[in-house]
């Protein structure tokens, strides 16, 4: 992260912090997934536009994954989603689609990138549509309930062995 | 005359005087760390006291906010009143950067077993959500945040912080950095990031994603090539 950066997250967690206090004093009426979408929405908007600036391909692709994350609290706030876990299927391959076309957007020499974008922004509209018809929704909750309940055994293998493979 | 004004013994030589008065052990103190911070030097620097490996205090430090978050306050109130070190070890640029992302992985693996152990206690019931980081009246986490705000708006710019790796243009496979295909490692290297945490989103995305996300690997497979062998050196 470097200094700019590190301003502009100063700048929306002291917003953030001052907004949260507002509600809880009840000055202000609005959810805290609201405050914490538009904070997340207006910190990766600016931060996108500096990472471009500066090739900071890292940066790029956290700054996508956390406005699309914005957008999806935003959503959450004010719609009703009845299937949650639906959901989550077709923002996972959204999301990591727009990482890839933001990849190739940021070196268009690498077409690469935009193959597997386009495919995975497919996809994500397809689960919508055909792969719904299809079923497919069926398994995905079936490995999604297998996934929720051994998440934390995974996560904590991930990170033991991170740990334990780290350099001396 | 004036020959025996001129002190000829050493104990007469002010400066060595002054010499002598130096202690002959020089004394630990608890101090912030200068070079190997992450954000305040304080897990580093009760690394250093205590000569205990400096990830694992931070690890054991990650894993004290299961206890109830108080370690926030206890880490804050250490950060104001511990002294920086003041002078560090001179460092290359090199090895900072090798620290820095050394640094990092540790963090990384730090949350990801805090994340586990939460959330495996939740399932569990152990624990609710209400009980875990204790935060009274909702009121500590924005006042964190703020001070957070505050903190990173003080910090002033270093020459560390400004990056002058060329990034590379084209993305290959690596030959170096891989487990499979090189797919992640080649990745990795062209992000400028660690390859540990792509395989990990990459077998995270795998799964929730009915194994779609191993046709994008295999499409990568087949439209990359493995990196030139003369040219590709991975970076330390």
């Amino acid at each position: 992260m470097n200094f700019r950066n590190k301003k502009i997250l100063a700048v929306c967690l002291f917003l953030y912090g001052i907004i949260l206090l507002l509600k809880k004093s009840y000055l202000l009426n609005i959810s805290v997934e609201s405050i914490t979408g538009y904070v997340i929405i207006l910190y990766s908007l600016i931060t996108f536009y500096q990472a471009f600036k500066n090739e900071r391909r890292e940066i790029l692709i956290f700054v996508t994954i956390l406005f699309l994350t914005g957008v999806e609290l935003l959503v959450n706030a004010n719609i009703d989603i009845y299937d949650a876990r639906g959901i989550v299927f077709t923002s996972v391959l959204f999301v990591s689609g727009s990482v890839f076309i933001v990849l190739f957007l940021e070196n268009t020499k690498e077409k690469i990138f935009a193959v597997p974008g386009i495919t995975l922004i497919i996809l994500s509209y397809l689960t919508t549509t055909i792969f719904k018809k299809l079923g497919i929704f069926y398994l995905t909750n079936k490995i999604a309930n297998l996934f929720g309940f051994f998440w934390p055994a995974v996560l904590i293998i991930f990170g033991i062995t991170m740990f334990i493979n780290r350099k001396k | 005359m004036e020959d025996q004004n001129i002190p000829n013994s050493n104990e007469d030589n002010f400066f060595d005087k002054i010499d002598n008065t130096k202690p002959s052990v020089i004394l630990k103190r608890l101090q912030r760390s200068r070079n190997n911070i992450i954000i305040t030097g304080v897990c580093a620097g009760l690394g250093e006291y205590l000569k205990i490996d400096i990830a694992k205090v931070r690890l054991v430090v990650l894993l004290s906010l299961l206890l109830g978050g108080w370690s926030i306050t206890v880490y804050l109130i250490a950060a104001a009143l511990l002294p920086r070190e003041s002078i560090g070890d001179y460092l290359s640029e090199n090895d900072v950067l090798l620290m820095k992302k050394e640094n990092y992985r540790t963090v990384l693996s730090g949350l990801l077993i805090l994340s586990g152990l939460y959330f495996g206690f939740e399932l569990l019931g152990i624990r609710n959500n209400e009980s875990i980081f204790v935060l009274p009246d909702g009121f500590i986490f924005p006042v964190m945040t703020i001070a957070a705000g505050v903190y990173l708006f003080s910090i002033k710019e270093t020459q560390q912080s400004i990056r002058t790796v060329k990034l590379t243009q084209n993305y290959f496979r690596s030959r170096k950095d891989k487990l499979f295909m090189g797919v992640c490692g080649g990745l990795a290297y062209y992000i400028k990031t660690d390859s540990s945490l792509i395989r990990i989103i990459m077998v995270i995305l795998t799964l929730l994603t009915l194994g779609l996300f191993a046709i994008i690997y295999f499409v990568l497979v087949l439209l990359t090539n493995y990196e030139p062998e003369s040219t590709f050196e991975f970076p330390k």
